[in-house]
Protein backbone atom coordinates (compact mmCIF):
# COMPACT_ATOMS: atom_id res chain seq x y z
CA UNK A 1 0.00 0.00 0.00
CA UNK A 2 1.26 3.50 -0.91
CA UNK A 3 0.27 6.47 0.59
CA UNK A 4 1.03 10.11 -1.52
CA UNK A 5 0.63 12.82 -0.65
CA UNK A 6 -0.52 15.39 -3.77
CA UNK A 7 -1.24 19.36 -3.93
CA UNK A 8 0.72 19.96 -1.01
CA UNK A 9 0.62 22.48 0.96
CA UNK A 10 -2.71 24.06 0.29
CA UNK A 11 -5.16 21.67 -0.89
CA UNK A 12 -3.58 18.31 -0.11
CA UNK A 13 -5.16 15.34 -1.66
CA UNK A 14 -3.92 11.84 -0.21
CA UNK A 15 -3.40 9.43 -2.97
CA UNK A 16 -3.96 5.97 -1.89
CA UNK A 17 -2.61 2.71 -3.88
CA UNK A 18 -4.03 -0.62 -2.89
CA UNK A 19 -2.81 -4.05 -4.25
CA UNK A 20 -5.63 -6.71 -4.16
CA UNK A 21 -7.07 -7.08 -0.71
CA UNK A 22 -5.46 -4.40 1.07
CA UNK A 23 -7.59 -2.20 3.04
CA UNK A 24 -7.93 1.48 3.78
CA UNK A 25 -9.77 3.30 6.43
CA UNK A 26 -10.90 6.57 6.12
CA UNK A 27 -12.93 9.40 8.43
CA UNK A 28 -16.40 9.68 7.10
CA UNK A 29 -16.93 11.93 4.23
CA UNK A 30 -13.15 11.90 3.51
CA UNK A 31 -13.69 10.06 0.38
CA UNK A 32 -13.53 12.41 -3.14
CA UNK A 33 -12.80 9.57 -5.82
CA UNK A 34 -12.18 5.66 -6.19
CA UNK A 35 -11.93 3.09 -8.80
CA UNK A 36 -15.75 1.97 -9.34
CA UNK A 37 -14.46 -1.74 -8.20
CA UNK A 38 -13.51 -0.44 -4.45
CA UNK A 39 -16.05 -1.71 -2.03
CA UNK A 40 -16.91 0.88 0.71
CA UNK A 41 -18.61 -0.55 4.43
CA UNK A 42 -19.45 1.73 6.95
CA UNK A 43 -18.28 0.71 10.94
CA UNK A 44 -18.80 2.19 14.07
CA UNK A 45 -16.17 3.68 15.85
CA UNK A 46 -16.67 1.98 19.27
CA UNK A 47 -16.43 -1.82 17.58
CA UNK A 48 -18.42 -4.52 16.05
CA UNK A 49 -21.50 -5.35 16.87
CA UNK A 50 -24.70 -3.42 18.21
CA UNK A 51 -22.50 -2.76 21.60
CA UNK A 52 -19.69 -1.19 19.56
CA UNK A 53 -22.77 0.84 18.17
CA UNK A 54 -24.25 1.94 21.39
CA UNK A 55 -20.49 3.12 22.54
CA UNK A 56 -19.97 5.03 19.17
CA UNK A 57 -22.74 6.56 19.70
CA UNK A 58 -22.50 7.25 23.41
CA UNK A 59 -19.03 9.17 22.00
CA UNK A 60 -21.15 10.92 19.00
CA UNK A 61 -23.63 12.44 21.81
CA UNK A 62 -21.35 13.46 24.44
CA UNK A 63 -18.25 13.65 22.86
CA UNK A 64 -19.40 15.53 19.68
CA UNK A 65 -17.10 13.44 17.59
CA UNK A 66 -17.44 11.33 14.87
CA UNK A 67 -19.19 8.09 15.19
CA UNK A 68 -18.52 6.60 12.02
CA UNK A 69 -15.80 5.78 9.82
CA UNK A 70 -15.58 3.81 6.33
CA UNK A 71 -13.75 1.25 5.03
CA UNK A 72 -12.35 0.88 1.34
CA UNK A 73 -11.39 -2.62 0.07
CA UNK A 74 -9.96 -3.54 -2.86
CA UNK A 75 -11.14 -6.79 -3.42
CA UNK A 76 -11.18 -7.45 -7.06
CA UNK A 77 -7.98 -6.30 -7.66
CA UNK A 78 -5.36 -2.99 -7.46
CA UNK A 79 -6.91 0.10 -7.25
CA UNK A 80 -6.69 4.01 -6.18
CA UNK A 81 -9.00 5.70 -3.53
CA UNK A 82 -8.10 9.43 -2.73
CA UNK A 83 -9.20 11.34 0.25
CA UNK A 84 -9.21 14.93 1.37
CA UNK A 85 -9.53 16.76 4.95
CA UNK A 86 -12.81 19.51 4.56
CA UNK A 87 -10.29 22.48 5.62
CA UNK A 88 -7.26 23.75 3.21
CA UNK A 89 -4.11 22.86 3.97
CA UNK A 90 -1.59 20.15 4.21
CA UNK A 91 -1.23 16.46 4.99
CA UNK A 92 1.48 14.33 5.84
CA UNK A 93 2.29 10.78 5.88
CA UNK A 94 3.66 9.15 8.83
CA UNK A 95 4.90 5.27 8.42
CA UNK A 96 3.90 3.43 11.77
CA UNK A 97 6.10 0.77 12.44
CA UNK A 98 5.38 -0.74 15.55
CA UNK A 99 5.59 2.53 17.45
CA UNK A 100 2.30 5.39 18.51
CA UNK A 101 1.49 8.32 16.93
CA UNK A 102 -1.03 10.09 18.85
CA UNK A 103 -3.25 12.18 16.62
CA UNK A 104 -5.68 14.88 17.81
CA UNK A 105 -9.26 13.76 16.41
CA UNK A 106 -9.95 16.24 13.81
CA UNK A 107 -6.66 15.93 12.17
CA UNK A 108 -6.99 12.23 11.22
CA UNK A 109 -7.95 11.39 7.65
CA UNK A 110 -7.00 8.01 6.79
CA UNK A 111 -5.06 4.58 7.77
CA UNK A 112 -3.98 1.14 6.30
CA UNK A 113 -6.09 -1.02 8.38
CA UNK A 114 -3.01 -2.62 9.15
CA UNK A 115 -2.77 0.23 11.99
CA UNK A 116 -4.78 0.20 15.00
CA UNK A 117 -6.93 3.25 15.60
CA UNK A 118 -8.34 3.82 18.81
CA UNK A 119 -10.54 6.58 19.69
CA UNK A 120 -9.44 7.59 23.47
CA UNK A 121 -10.96 10.25 25.39
CA UNK A 122 -7.91 12.62 26.79
CA UNK A 123 -9.50 12.69 30.41
CA UNK A 124 -10.30 15.85 32.40
CA UNK A 125 -7.52 17.53 32.35
CA UNK A 126 -8.20 18.03 28.10
CA UNK A 127 -11.98 18.80 28.88
CA UNK A 128 -11.61 22.42 29.44
CA UNK A 129 -14.18 24.86 27.60
CA UNK A 130 -12.66 25.65 24.29
CA UNK A 131 -9.39 23.81 25.02
CA UNK A 132 -10.81 20.41 24.94
CA UNK A 133 -8.99 17.85 23.25
CA UNK A 134 -10.00 14.31 21.75
CA UNK A 135 -7.20 12.09 20.85
CA UNK A 136 -6.74 9.14 18.25
CA UNK A 137 -4.20 6.82 19.24
CA UNK A 138 -2.53 5.01 15.75
CA UNK A 139 -0.47 1.54 16.68
CA UNK A 140 0.96 -1.13 14.44
CA UNK A 141 2.41 -1.08 10.75
CA UNK A 142 1.58 0.78 7.85
CA UNK A 143 0.64 4.32 6.87
CA UNK A 144 -1.79 6.63 8.78
CA UNK A 145 -2.14 10.27 6.50
CA UNK A 146 -3.07 13.17 9.33
CA UNK A 147 -3.90 16.47 7.91
CA UNK A 148 -3.73 19.61 9.04
CA UNK A 149 -5.63 23.27 8.81
CA UNK A 150 -2.82 25.36 6.74
CA UNK A 151 0.67 24.26 6.92
CA UNK A 152 2.10 21.72 8.73
CA UNK A 153 5.28 22.12 11.12
CA UNK A 154 7.43 19.37 12.69
CA UNK A 155 8.99 20.37 15.91
CA UNK A 156 11.63 18.10 17.37
CA UNK A 157 10.96 18.29 21.07
CA UNK A 158 13.94 17.96 23.69
CA UNK A 159 12.78 19.30 26.83
CA UNK A 160 9.98 21.11 26.78
CA UNK A 161 7.70 23.08 24.46
CA UNK A 162 4.21 24.86 24.36
CA UNK A 163 1.71 24.34 22.23
CA UNK A 164 -1.59 26.65 21.45
CA UNK A 165 -4.39 23.80 22.18
CA UNK A 166 -5.88 24.45 18.16
CA UNK A 167 -2.26 24.37 16.72
CA UNK A 168 -1.92 20.35 17.65
CA UNK A 169 -1.94 17.73 14.61
CA UNK A 170 0.07 15.16 16.36
CA UNK A 171 3.10 13.49 18.49
CA UNK A 172 4.98 10.83 19.30
CA UNK A 173 4.15 9.44 22.92
CA UNK A 174 7.15 9.24 24.06
CA UNK A 175 6.51 13.14 24.66
CA UNK A 176 4.05 13.55 27.81
CA UNK A 177 1.66 16.44 27.86
CA UNK A 178 -0.44 18.81 30.39
CA UNK A 179 -2.85 21.28 29.60
CA UNK A 180 -2.09 24.34 31.33
CA UNK A 181 -2.66 28.70 31.69
CA UNK A 182 0.10 30.44 30.78
CA UNK A 183 0.44 33.97 32.45
CA UNK A 184 -2.00 35.23 35.17
CA UNK A 185 -5.34 34.55 35.52
CA UNK A 186 -5.73 37.57 34.53
CA UNK A 187 -4.28 36.32 30.90
CA UNK A 188 -6.37 33.32 30.97
CA UNK A 189 -9.23 35.66 30.89
CA UNK A 190 -8.33 38.55 28.62
CA UNK A 191 -5.43 37.53 26.48
CA UNK A 192 -6.94 34.65 24.18
CA UNK A 193 -4.08 32.86 24.53
CA UNK A 194 -5.65 31.10 27.72
CA UNK A 195 -5.23 27.26 27.74
CA UNK A 196 -1.82 25.51 26.02
CA UNK A 197 -0.25 22.52 26.18
CA UNK A 198 3.09 21.61 27.22
CA UNK A 199 4.95 18.97 26.04
CA UNK A 200 7.70 17.41 27.88
CA UNK A 201 10.54 14.85 26.98
CA UNK A 202 12.13 13.81 24.16
CA UNK A 203 10.41 13.51 20.10
CA UNK A 204 8.33 14.89 17.11
CA UNK A 205 5.30 17.09 17.54
CA UNK A 206 3.36 18.17 14.46
CA UNK A 207 2.13 21.92 14.52
CA UNK A 208 -0.70 23.60 12.69
CA UNK A 209 -0.47 26.74 11.77
CA UNK A 210 -3.85 27.87 11.43
CA UNK A 211 -7.03 26.88 13.99
CA UNK A 212 -9.90 26.14 12.98
CA UNK A 213 -11.58 27.16 16.04
CA UNK A 214 -10.62 30.77 15.32
CA UNK A 215 -11.74 30.84 11.89
CA UNK A 216 -14.86 29.52 12.42
CA UNK A 217 -15.04 32.66 15.09
CA UNK A 218 -13.64 34.84 12.31
CA UNK A 219 -16.42 33.82 9.34
CA UNK A 220 -19.07 32.24 11.81
CA UNK A 221 -20.81 35.58 13.28
CA UNK A 222 -21.04 37.07 9.54
CA UNK A 223 -23.20 34.74 8.59
CA UNK A 224 -27.19 34.53 9.18
CA UNK A 225 -28.30 32.84 12.00
CA UNK A 226 -29.33 29.55 12.84
CA UNK A 227 -32.37 27.80 14.73
CA UNK A 228 -30.83 26.90 17.68
CA UNK B 1 -1.91 30.93 -26.71
CA UNK B 2 -3.86 33.88 -26.28
CA UNK B 3 -3.56 33.56 -22.09
CA UNK B 4 -1.92 32.09 -19.33
CA UNK B 5 -2.69 30.98 -16.32
CA UNK B 6 -1.46 32.82 -13.44
CA UNK B 7 -0.91 32.01 -9.80
CA UNK B 8 -1.87 28.72 -10.09
CA UNK B 9 -2.78 26.64 -8.15
CA UNK B 10 -3.85 28.14 -5.24
CA UNK B 11 -5.27 31.17 -6.69
CA UNK B 12 -5.36 30.84 -9.91
CA UNK B 13 -6.33 33.81 -12.48
CA UNK B 14 -6.95 33.84 -16.44
CA UNK B 15 -5.31 36.51 -18.01
CA UNK B 16 -6.21 36.68 -21.59
CA UNK B 17 -4.45 38.64 -24.55
CA UNK B 18 -6.80 39.94 -26.90
CA UNK B 19 -5.91 41.06 -30.86
CA UNK B 20 -7.73 43.83 -31.90
CA UNK B 21 -11.50 43.12 -32.29
CA UNK B 22 -11.24 39.67 -30.70
CA UNK B 23 -13.81 38.89 -27.78
CA UNK B 24 -14.08 36.43 -24.90
CA UNK B 25 -17.07 35.91 -22.77
CA UNK B 26 -17.23 35.52 -19.02
CA UNK B 27 -19.66 34.15 -16.17
CA UNK B 28 -20.38 37.71 -15.03
CA UNK B 29 -18.76 38.66 -12.01
CA UNK B 30 -15.43 36.97 -13.18
CA UNK B 31 -13.84 40.03 -14.25
CA UNK B 32 -10.71 41.32 -12.11
CA UNK B 33 -9.45 43.90 -14.25
CA UNK B 34 -8.88 45.53 -18.19
CA UNK B 35 -7.13 47.52 -20.24
CA UNK B 36 -9.38 50.69 -20.99
CA UNK B 37 -9.76 49.84 -24.50
CA UNK B 38 -11.84 47.08 -23.63
CA UNK B 39 -15.44 47.08 -23.51
CA UNK B 40 -17.92 44.97 -22.18
CA UNK B 41 -21.06 44.22 -23.44
CA UNK B 42 -23.70 42.32 -21.16
CA UNK B 43 -26.39 39.87 -22.82
CA UNK B 44 -28.40 36.72 -22.70
CA UNK B 45 -26.57 34.32 -24.59
CA UNK B 46 -28.53 32.41 -27.15
CA UNK B 47 -31.51 34.49 -26.62
CA UNK B 48 -33.31 34.88 -22.94
CA UNK B 49 -35.51 31.57 -23.13
CA UNK B 50 -31.77 29.47 -23.55
CA UNK B 51 -30.52 31.74 -20.90
CA UNK B 52 -33.49 31.56 -18.62
CA UNK B 53 -33.47 28.03 -19.05
CA UNK B 54 -29.49 28.12 -17.79
CA UNK B 55 -30.26 30.26 -15.24
CA UNK B 56 -33.18 27.43 -13.98
CA UNK B 57 -31.58 24.39 -14.47
CA UNK B 58 -27.77 25.45 -14.29
CA UNK B 59 -28.33 28.03 -11.82
CA UNK B 60 -25.53 29.64 -13.75
CA UNK B 61 -26.19 33.75 -14.57
CA UNK B 62 -28.79 34.37 -17.01
CA UNK B 63 -26.63 37.31 -18.54
CA UNK B 64 -22.32 36.32 -19.66
CA UNK B 65 -20.57 39.59 -20.50
CA UNK B 66 -18.66 39.78 -23.36
CA UNK B 67 -15.19 41.52 -23.76
CA UNK B 68 -13.82 42.77 -27.01
CA UNK B 69 -11.02 44.61 -27.78
CA UNK B 70 -11.52 48.19 -29.57
CA UNK B 71 -8.74 49.86 -31.70
CA UNK B 72 -5.98 47.81 -30.42
CA UNK B 73 -5.25 45.24 -28.41
CA UNK B 74 -6.63 44.37 -24.76
CA UNK B 75 -5.79 42.32 -22.21
CA UNK B 76 -8.63 40.90 -19.73
CA UNK B 77 -8.04 39.04 -16.35
CA UNK B 78 -10.37 36.52 -15.19
CA UNK B 79 -11.02 34.77 -11.89
CA UNK B 80 -13.56 32.56 -10.16
CA UNK B 81 -15.03 32.94 -6.46
CA UNK B 82 -13.26 30.32 -4.94
CA UNK B 83 -9.64 29.79 -4.07
CA UNK B 84 -8.25 26.95 -6.16
CA UNK B 85 -6.87 26.43 -9.61
CA UNK B 86 -8.31 26.93 -13.31
CA UNK B 87 -7.99 24.13 -16.45
CA UNK B 88 -8.26 25.70 -19.84
CA UNK B 89 -10.12 22.97 -21.79
CA UNK B 90 -9.58 22.95 -25.82
CA UNK B 91 -12.47 21.71 -27.43
CA UNK B 92 -12.52 20.49 -30.96
CA UNK B 93 -16.03 21.16 -33.22
CA UNK B 94 -18.93 19.45 -31.61
CA UNK B 95 -17.21 17.83 -28.61
CA UNK B 96 -18.51 18.87 -25.60
CA UNK B 97 -17.38 19.31 -21.66
CA UNK B 98 -19.66 18.57 -18.98
CA UNK B 99 -19.06 21.50 -16.31
CA UNK B 100 -20.64 21.68 -13.07
CA UNK B 101 -22.65 24.98 -13.11
CA UNK B 102 -20.53 26.75 -10.41
CA UNK B 103 -17.35 25.81 -11.74
CA UNK B 104 -17.89 27.67 -15.41
CA UNK B 105 -15.40 31.00 -15.62
CA UNK B 106 -15.09 32.16 -19.35
CA UNK B 107 -15.03 30.35 -22.64
CA UNK B 108 -13.96 31.56 -26.38
CA UNK B 109 -16.71 33.31 -28.49
CA UNK B 110 -17.61 30.01 -30.37
CA UNK B 111 -18.10 27.94 -27.38
CA UNK B 112 -21.79 26.99 -27.00
CA UNK B 113 -23.46 26.92 -23.46
CA UNK B 114 -26.44 24.38 -22.41
CA UNK B 115 -28.09 23.43 -19.62
CA UNK B 116 -28.20 19.58 -20.14
CA UNK B 117 -31.18 18.19 -18.07
CA UNK B 118 -29.11 15.59 -16.34
CA UNK B 119 -32.34 14.03 -15.89
CA UNK B 120 -34.34 12.66 -12.62
CA UNK B 121 -31.09 10.87 -11.34
CA UNK B 122 -29.55 14.16 -10.60
CA UNK B 123 -32.35 16.54 -9.87
CA UNK B 124 -34.24 14.09 -7.39
CA UNK B 125 -31.24 12.29 -5.80
CA UNK B 126 -31.19 15.54 -4.10
CA UNK B 127 -27.21 16.01 -4.76
CA UNK B 128 -28.24 19.27 -6.17
CA UNK B 129 -26.36 18.79 -9.09
CA UNK B 130 -26.52 21.02 -12.39
CA UNK B 131 -24.68 20.73 -15.49
CA UNK B 132 -23.56 22.93 -18.13
CA UNK B 133 -22.45 21.53 -21.47
CA UNK B 134 -20.03 23.18 -23.00
CA UNK B 135 -19.30 22.13 -27.08
CA UNK B 136 -16.99 23.50 -29.74
CA UNK B 137 -15.04 24.59 -31.17
CA UNK B 138 -13.13 26.80 -28.69
CA UNK B 139 -11.78 27.29 -25.40
CA UNK B 140 -13.60 27.11 -21.94
CA UNK B 141 -12.13 28.00 -18.73
CA UNK B 142 -13.31 25.81 -15.41
CA UNK B 143 -12.56 26.88 -11.90
CA UNK B 144 -12.19 24.52 -8.51
CA UNK B 145 -12.20 24.83 -5.28
CA UNK B 146 -8.54 23.87 -4.25
CA UNK B 147 -6.68 21.90 -6.68
CA UNK B 148 -7.61 19.71 -9.65
CA UNK B 149 -7.22 16.11 -9.44
CA UNK B 150 -7.46 15.09 -13.23
CA UNK B 151 -8.31 11.13 -14.16
CA UNK B 152 -8.74 9.32 -17.13
CA UNK B 153 -11.68 7.30 -17.03
CA UNK B 154 -11.04 3.63 -18.28
CA UNK B 155 -14.19 1.55 -17.58
CA UNK B 156 -15.56 2.77 -14.59
CA UNK B 157 -14.85 5.80 -11.87
CA UNK B 158 -16.58 7.05 -8.75
CA UNK B 159 -16.28 10.61 -7.71
CA UNK B 160 -18.19 12.31 -4.67
CA UNK B 161 -20.66 14.39 -6.49
CA UNK B 162 -19.36 17.58 -4.22
CA UNK B 163 -16.05 17.35 -5.83
CA UNK B 164 -17.11 17.06 -9.97
CA UNK B 165 -15.43 19.45 -11.95
CA UNK B 166 -15.99 18.71 -15.04
CA UNK B 167 -15.91 15.55 -17.98
CA UNK B 168 -16.12 14.78 -21.06
CA UNK B 169 -18.99 14.03 -22.97
CA UNK B 170 -17.60 10.72 -24.01
CA UNK B 171 -18.36 9.35 -20.21
CA UNK B 172 -21.65 8.99 -18.82
CA UNK B 173 -22.43 9.28 -15.40
CA UNK B 174 -24.84 7.86 -12.79
CA UNK B 175 -26.07 8.89 -9.17
CA UNK B 176 -25.46 6.05 -6.67
CA UNK B 177 -24.75 4.99 -3.64
CA UNK B 178 -21.40 3.00 -2.01
CA UNK B 179 -21.40 0.50 0.46
CA UNK B 180 -24.68 -0.45 2.02
CA UNK B 181 -28.06 1.12 3.67
CA UNK B 182 -25.98 2.21 6.42
CA UNK B 183 -23.31 3.95 4.70
CA UNK B 184 -25.85 5.81 3.31
CA UNK B 185 -26.69 7.38 6.34
CA UNK B 186 -24.24 7.35 8.62
CA UNK B 187 -21.21 6.79 6.33
CA UNK B 188 -21.25 10.64 5.39
CA UNK B 189 -20.44 9.52 1.27
CA UNK B 190 -24.11 8.55 0.32
CA UNK B 191 -24.70 9.61 -3.06
CA UNK B 192 -21.32 9.38 -5.65
CA UNK B 193 -21.24 10.22 -9.25
CA UNK B 194 -20.50 6.75 -11.03
CA UNK B 195 -18.94 7.29 -14.37
CA UNK B 196 -18.39 5.12 -17.50
CA UNK B 197 -16.64 5.37 -20.65
CA UNK B 198 -13.35 6.14 -21.71
CA UNK B 199 -12.53 10.17 -20.98
CA UNK B 200 -10.68 13.09 -18.42
CA UNK B 201 -12.76 13.76 -15.42
CA UNK B 202 -11.90 16.80 -13.53
CA UNK B 203 -12.23 16.60 -9.56
CA UNK B 204 -11.40 19.01 -6.74
CA UNK B 205 -9.80 18.63 -3.94
CA UNK B 206 -11.86 20.80 -1.30
CA UNK B 207 -15.75 20.80 -1.16
CA UNK B 208 -17.37 24.18 -0.59
CA UNK B 209 -20.70 22.12 0.93
CA UNK B 210 -17.84 20.33 3.67
CA UNK B 211 -16.92 23.95 4.64
CA UNK B 212 -20.18 25.39 4.88
CA UNK B 213 -20.60 22.49 7.37
CA UNK B 214 -17.62 23.26 9.24
CA UNK B 215 -18.73 26.65 9.83
CA UNK B 216 -21.87 26.04 10.20
CA UNK B 217 -21.97 25.52 13.98
CA UNK B 218 -20.30 28.98 14.62
CA UNK B 219 -22.92 30.50 13.06
CA UNK B 220 -25.07 33.06 15.85
CA UNK B 221 -28.02 31.42 17.09
CA UNK B 222 -31.80 32.55 16.39
CA UNK B 223 -33.17 34.17 19.43
CA UNK B 224 -37.01 34.04 19.62
CA UNK B 225 -37.47 37.33 20.95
Amino acid sequence: MQFENAFGPAYSLTICRLEQGEQVMAESGAMVTQDAHIEMQTSATGGKGIGGFLKGLGRKVFLGESFFRNTFTAANGPGEVTFAPSLPGDTFVYQMTGQDLIIQQTSYLCSATTVEIETKWGGFRSFFGEGRLFWIRAFGNGPVAVNAFGAIKEIDVNGSFIVDTGHIVAFEPTLTFNIQRVGSWFSTFFSSEGLVCRFEGQGKLYIQSRNPQEFGSLVGPKLPPRSA
Amino acid sequence: MPYEIKSSPDFAMIDYHLEPGESVVAESGAMVSMSSNVTMKTEARGGILAAAKRKLLGGESIFQNTYTAEGGPGRVMLAPGAPGDIIAFDLEPERSLMIQSSAYIAATPDVKLDTKWGGAKGFFSGVGMFLLKATGPGTVFVGSYGAIYPKRCDGEYIVDTDHIVAFQDTVTYGITKVGGIKSLFFGGEGLVAKFQGQGMIYAQTRSPSSLAAFLHPYRPVKSNN
